[in-house]
């Protein structure tokens, strides 16, 4: 939204720059509104011009740990890597996201790969057991589907950042599916046929990623724990909607096409405020599931050459393309300049 | 052949917010901007009547310019082919985004930032009035915002908070007008047809080590419409000290490398305009029993993942085999796909089969099955490296 006011700010500003030269008239034709992209718009066609560039030819190891979902990813970013720099070693131990912060924590990972962002009690946890600087990037997103049973008449999930989908009653509600304003399906589908059909939450288990956004999509900035039928794959998941009349279920895009269930858009209000959380440099919308890769920087700021040299790599064109081919989506040019930011790196312009 | 390239570094700028309806007629040579930095030009008498307008973010990223003049880009161009993306002008600075602009850490010597008199400590808060570093939730670039507001004489005024004593001040960065263009031509054996829906991609590549075959610092590609010869010309990006540079280019067709350059051609320097003329040689159709990369692609994501090709996506897994991927590569990629993983119920047991049966056609032994759920172990559960492992062995 604060992009709003950009081209004003541009306009302003160019007078003050020009000295009032140059009027409004031509000022506006230099701002038209920004091109709304393409249906399935090529997202990588903008990153051609942030190719890797090597700057070093290291040696070592890098140590990748965490999310499952991250997995294929950071396979594609050792492999590619591995060929450029063929005296790196990459390892890559995949488990969750809590596994792989742990290994960051005790120094047996350089980079813990998370699939949900660390959270505030990590960092409290890490200020104290760390003499190193913790930063956090995002490497990528995956979109995030909701379903349901194809007999469910509703055809959109209405969200808000403070309320979620099923509208809690109160911050700090107890964490019990009674605490809910939205218990049956008739309050989300107007249909008075589902009044007695209760909505029933299908979810993986928690620890991983995709529940927690799952959690806090469904209970909004409330943050309470919902009562959830746990499974341990996402087909499992998608068979058990299409087994439940009431399901619900949050699953990821590349597994929202299998049979048997219907897909929901979310819908987010126009002027819904950022979640606390969200990813520096980016203005995506909350079905957009950010993953980030962890990494402990030295307090001087010198990081490996290696450990650079890879951050490099993923946070470009061929990283962003390794990140494609497992159906995630990539980082715009923005969003991979605010993370270069967040790791102090300063870009030569 | 005469070859005439109408593009120029400052035209977007140039012609901003002059819409007007014009009728070209080219007699000599039409060029064509293809990506960042690169247009090619070939032999053609065109007669084009047209709606201009160049402002290059409202271009339409499925066309390519001539001059403000749209033309219609073949499907098969790939995903390393912006359209809208003009080449980025170094102002010599080592820069950090911030919400107040952006702040130059560091200037090097001899660059046009030293020459303007921006100092370590300087905060660059708009280029050409346009906000920079940090609005709100998305961060605008200050190099490619100088890109776009760049004026024909080379000129952007900078708007720059001075670190040491808080003033606001317009600096007029000046970019020199000497080109550091590398433009060419692309010569094809006489008489050598290639389908009509190949591509031509040039590259400008980092060849300072033996290994990096593949760092294309930038490109561009055309469709073959009308055959050779062809002129391109690069516009190169800010080059590291001590690094090695080469032009290369191919012709290619749904995946297949018909032509090509038969090694790169070494560049002195990226500091100065430079011709390369560059020769292709191959055969101008695959063999009839040559696999078709594009058509392998997709039959593999029908095959394993039981739904088309989704939009962009064998585009993704071409662009992966102009980054020196082997198919083998790619089939590795889908098999040990997150999506095919989880067709596999996410289960090891169902999946090390399913691959060795996708691969070699019959399901495994009982002793295969157990060799295969070693492997994957020993793998760590990474299945890249285990289907790539599998690929490898002797049927």
């Amino acid at each position: 939204m604060k992009n709003f006011f950009r081209p004003l700010f541009a306009a302003v500003s160019w007078l003050l720059v020009t000295g009032g030269g140059i009027g409004f008239g031509q000022v506006q034709a230099v701002d038209p509104p920004a091109a709304v992209p393409a249906v399935n718009a090529n997202p990588l066609a903008d990153l051609f011009t942030m190719a890797y560039q090597p700057k070093d030819t290291p040696a070592g190891a890098v140590r990748l740990a965490g999310s499952s979902t991250l997995q294929q990813a950071a396979a594609h970013w050792a492999h590619g890597f591995h060929r450029l720099h063929p005296d790196v070693e990459c390892s890559i131990e995949t488990g969750s996201s809590e596994a792989g912060w742990k290994s960051l924590i005790e120094g047996k990972a350089d980079v813990a790969l998370m699939s949900r962002p660390v959270t505030d009690a990590e960092k409290a946890a890490w200020e104290k057991q760390s003499a190193k600087r913790l930063v956090v990037v995002v490497a990528a997103f995956g979109r995030l589907v909701w379903i349901v049973h194809p007999s469910n008449p509703i055809a959109e999930l209405p969200w808000s950042p403070e309320t979620g989908i099923l509208r809690p009653a109160a911050k700090g509600a107890a964490a019990t599916a009674d605490s809910l304003a939205a218990t049956h399906w008739d309050r989300l589908n107007g249909s008075a046929d589902w009044k007695d059909v209760p909505i029933r939450v299908h979810g993986r288990a928690l620890g991983s990623g995709t529940r927690w956004h799952m959690d806090r999509l469904l209970t909004g900035a409330t943050s309470c724990q919902l009562a959830t039928t746990e499974h341990k794959t996402e087909a499992e998941l998608v068979e058990a909607i299409a087994a439940d009349k009431g399901g619900l279920g949050l699953v990821g895009d590349e597994h929202a096409h299998w049979p048997g269930v219907k897909r929901l858009p979310l819908v987010i209000p126009a002027n819904a405020a950022p979640l606390a959380d969200a990813v520096a440099g980016s203005d995506r919308t909350p079905d957009c599931r950010p993953l980030f890769l962890a990494v402990a920087v030295p307090k001087d700021g010198s990081m490996s050459p290696q450990l650079r040299e890879m951050l490099e790599y993923v946070l470009s064109y061929s990283g962003q393309l390794d990140v494609a081919k497992d159906g995630l989506l990539p980082l715009s040019r923005g969003e991979i300049h605010a993370q270069k930011d967040l790791l102090g790196w300063s870009m030569a312009r | 052949m005469t070859s005439i390239s109408v593009r120029s570094r400052f035209r977007g700028a140039r012609l901003v917010g002059v819409p007007s309806v014009v009728s070209l007629v080219c007699l000599a040579s039409a060029a064509w901007t293809v990506g960042p930095g690169l247009s090619l030009a070939q032999d053609v008498r065109t007669d084009v009547r047209t709606d201009v307008r160049t402002d290059v973010r409202t271009r339409d990223p499925g066309s390519v310019v001539v001059g403000g003049v749209p033309a219609p880009v073949a499907a098969a161009a790939s995903v390393a082919a912006p359209a809208s993306r003009p080449a980025p002008l170094p102002l010599g600075i080592m820069a950090r985004n911030t919400a107040t602009g952006v702040e130059v850490v560091s200037v090097n010597p001899g660059s046009v930032a030293q020459a303007s008199g921006l100092q370590p400590g300087d905060t660059i808060i708009n280029v050409g009035g346009y906000q920079v570093g940090m609005v709100g939730d998305r961060v605008y670039d200050v190099g490619d915002e100088v890109a776009k507001h760049v004026n024909a004489a080379g000129q952007v005024p900078l708007l720059v908070r001075n670190g040491r004593t808080g003033a606001l001040t317009t600096i007029p960065a000046q970019f020199g007008t000497a080109s550091r263009a590398i433009n060419g031509v692309l010569n094809a054996p006489q008489g050598l047809q290639v389908p009509p829906t190949s591509v031509i991609t040039v590259r400008l590549l980092d060849v300072t080590e033996p290994q990096w075959r593949d760092v294309a610092l930038t490109q561009g590609q055309l469709p073959v419409a009308r055959g050779f010869p062809v002129s391109y010309r690069l516009d190169p990006p800010a080059s590291t000290p001590q690094h090695r540079y080469a032009v290369d280019a191919r012709v290619e067709d749904a995946g297949h490398v018909l032509l090509q350059t038969t090694s790169p051609v070494t560049l002195a320097s990226l500091d100065r305009e430079q011709r390369v003329d560059l020769t292709l040689a191959g055969q101008a159709a695959p063999a009839p029993t040559a696999v078709v990369p594009s058509a392998q692609i997709q039959q593999w994501i029908q095959t394993y993942l039981g739904r088309p090709p989704r939009p962009y996506e064998t585009e993704v897994w071409l662009a992966d085999l102009q980054q020196g991927k082997s198919l083998a590569d790619v089939q590795a990629g889908i098999l040990s796909s997150s999506e095919y993983f989880e067709r596999q119920r996410s289960n090891r047991d169902l999946y090390v089969a399913d691959v060795f049966r996708q691969l070699y056609g019959v399901p495994p032994t009982p002793a295969q099955l157990a060799d295969l759920q070693a492997r994957y172990d020993r793998a760590q559960g990474v299945r890249l490296p285990f289907v790539q492992q599998l690929q490898q062995q002797p049927r």
